[in-house]
């Protein structure tokens, strides 16, 4: 039994088909990419998961709960990263998890959870000042507040240099893991490659695939198609990350 | 219950954090209210002398010659009742009472003023004086009566205090409420707290309680500081005066703070929002009776000022403040304070949204 049930979800804004018609399982324990360029759906169809959007229809199952019957419930189970991630400005971080925390009712160890996600040091800093790679490591303490059962991170590394997107990496493995089902949107492939035991290709509000990302490498060279790319034993960013090292810069 | 307290709190620490908060709703209407509390506006009401006439038809000639004196201006009133309301307000700083058929033989022209004003007995009765001898009925000495009448005036000041308080709730009100949530908004912070199990009345509730309660404390401060500075009394001793004062200020802060909820959930646009908090709150600052009153507008402009939920806040608290009015007393302005309350809430309960 799956964890996550999708059946032909549909969102429409007025003559708008942003979701046309999605439907995928996601089984517990997984981490499972939505890949897809700008525009896609990706964000609608995790918003409507995380039950910020209603769908205009079709099904959504986490956990057994229907996400727009049971809302309340799902939100309860699951943690949420928001794409654009932000907070109350004029809170520290620790008051910022402290409230959130307060919201779920949660009676998590805040320090825990702040030095888990490296802030711990940071904890009296106000939110304003930040650095992107630390408000989306704040955003991660936050969605970590309930101990939730399904993680939803949406673009996690979009705008970070490459220590922190390898840090935050790091990050999912570890939740991984603790067991958890993660869901993550990206549009970077290198990320899914890296993350995700299975993803979904969408294009236009549409699934074009599902597949291991293995699978669909296979798949696509057994067709005879052969990359334009050298094959290098290394990338760039392997020379980058080698010369600068793995340490975090923003602290 | 926690996750209220849990808002009250952070709103409350956000509130204290930014300057520009503390600016506008503590530093400005102080700083207001202690410039027009010493403010020496002249004539404010010194010119105004109210007129009541026993005759019908009778003394016409004397009527005539005050309504014809440059140096005041005649106001006519129907009994001393209504004179002593008006010298109460200020709207009067004293008032002449002609008999039946006058003759300076026989009866007495009144003249009365407020303890503290006995300069504008003088005025008065130099001019009616003045009038008299045009008759040639010099040494007539005794055909005037002057009578002090106790009423606790305090003037401009008096008046500007309770004035700016009821002022300050209403700014306080509405721009708390309209800069925050946009403010929330462009953050995104609303999106993130809809995906928490809480439901939106937490989170309003709790934004709102915490600024009911520098609200209050806003008009604490206020009024004591018009006592401790400008040297006005407030309340003349009564306490229910002074409960009804906060009772006011509450009902007032809920009605603004809805007001400014209602605001941001209807405005067209993020940006618009600020435009039509100040398109509200512009007219009731100068047609509310907060710096002067309302009397001195034209007419029709009294009947619309009448209608604004600020004309009577601010009057139901200058009563208590000044006259020891309780809330009984100011029935009629605490009514229509909870009347104007239970439109603005329902309009925003009703618009409400999340983004």
């Amino acid at each position: 039994m799956p964890i996550i049930q999708v059946e032909n979800l549909k969102k429409n804004y007025d003559d708008f088909e942003a979701v046309r018609g999605i439907s995928f399982d996601v089984s517990k324990g997984e981490v499972f990419g939505l890949l897809g360029p700008n525009g896609a759906g990706k964000t609608t169809t995790v918003e409507i998961l995380e039950g910020i959007r209603k769908p205009s229809s079709g099904k959504a199952i986490i956990n057994h709960l229907d996400v727009v019957k049971d809302s309340k419930a799902v939100k309860n189970i699951i943690g949420v990263q928001l794409q654009s991630v932000n907070f109350f400005e004029m809170l520290s971080i620790y008051e910022i998890v402290e409230l959130f925390s307060v919201l779920y009712s949660s009676k998590s160890n805040i320090d825990d959870l702040l030095k888990r996600v490296g802030l711990y040091e940071k904890k009296k800093s106000y939110f304003k000042p930040l650095s992107g790679g630390q408000k989306q490591r704040l955003s991660i303490a936050v969605a970590l507040v309930n101990n939730p059962k399904v993680l939803f991170f949406d673009e996690p590394t979009t705008g970070l240099d490459p220590q922190a997107r390898r840090n935050m990496w790091d990050l999912i493995k570890s939740f991984q893991k603790d067991g958890k089902t993660i869901v993550l949107t990206t549009h970077y492939m290198e990320e899914a490659e890296e993350l995700c035991d299975r993803v979904a290709i969408i294009d236009e509000g549409k699934i074009i695939k599902i597949n291991s990302p293995e699978n669909l490498i296979e798949e696509l060279t057994k067709s005879g198609f052969k990359t334009s790319k050298k094959i290098r034993a290394a990338t760039l960013e392997d020379v980058f990350i080698n010369l600068t090292g793995k340490s975090l810069r923003e602290d | 219950m926690k996750i209220y307290l849990g808002f009250i709190i952070a709103s409350s620490k956000m509130f204290f954090r930014r300057k520009s908060s503390i600016f506008w709703s503590l530093f400005f209407p102080v700083v207001t209210m202690l410039v027009f509390g010493n403010a020496n506006i002249l004539g404010f009401s010194a010119p105004n002398v109210g007129i009541v006439n026993y005759s019908q038809n009778g003394n016409s000639e004397i009527v005539e010659k005050l309504n014809a004196a440059t140096s005041i201006k005649i106001i006519s009133m129907s009994s001393p009742d209504e004179a002593i309301s008006a010298l109460e307000k200020g709207s009067i700083a004293s008032f002449i009472e002609i008999p039946q058929n006058f003759s300076p033989q026989v009866s007495k022209i009144v003249i009365t003023t407020r303890k503290g004003d006995e300069s504008e007995l003088e005025l008065v009765q130099n001019l009616i004086y003045t009038i008299l001898n045009d008759k040639a009925e010099l040494g007539s000495g005794d055909s005037i009566e002057l009578k002090i009448a106790d009423i606790n005036y305090q003037g401009y000041r008096g008046f500007i205090v309770p004035g700016i308080a009821a002022m300050a709730i209403m700014q306080s009100g509405i721009f708390s409420v309209v800069f925050t949530l946009l403010s929330y908004k462009n953050q995104g912070v609303m999106r993130r707290l809809q995906a928490t199990p809480i439901s939106p009345s937490h989170f309003i509730v709790g934004h709102l309680v915490s600024r009911l309660i520098i609200i209050v404390t806003q008009t604490i401060l206020l009024l004591s500081m018009g006592v401790l500075i400008v040297g006005v009394s407030i309340g003349q001793g009564n306490i229910l005066a002074l409960i009804n004062i906060l009772f006011l200020s509450i009902l007032g802060g809920i009605l603004f703070l809805s007001i400014g909820l209602a605001i941001s959930s209807l405005a067209p646009s993020e940006d618009s929002a600020p435009a039509l908090a100040n398109l509200v709150t512009f007219p009731m600052l100068f047609l509310s009776g907060v710096f002067f009153p309302i009397d001195f507008l034209p007419k029709f402009v009294v009947y619309f000022s009448n209608l604004l939920p600020l004309t009577h806040l601010a009057e139901g608290i200058r009563l208590s403040a000044l006259y020891g009015q309780n809330t009984i007393s100011t029935l009629p302005q605490v009514g229509i304070t909870f009347l104007w309350l239970i439109i603005a809430f329902t309009i925003c309960a009703k618009t409400f949204k999340w983004e």
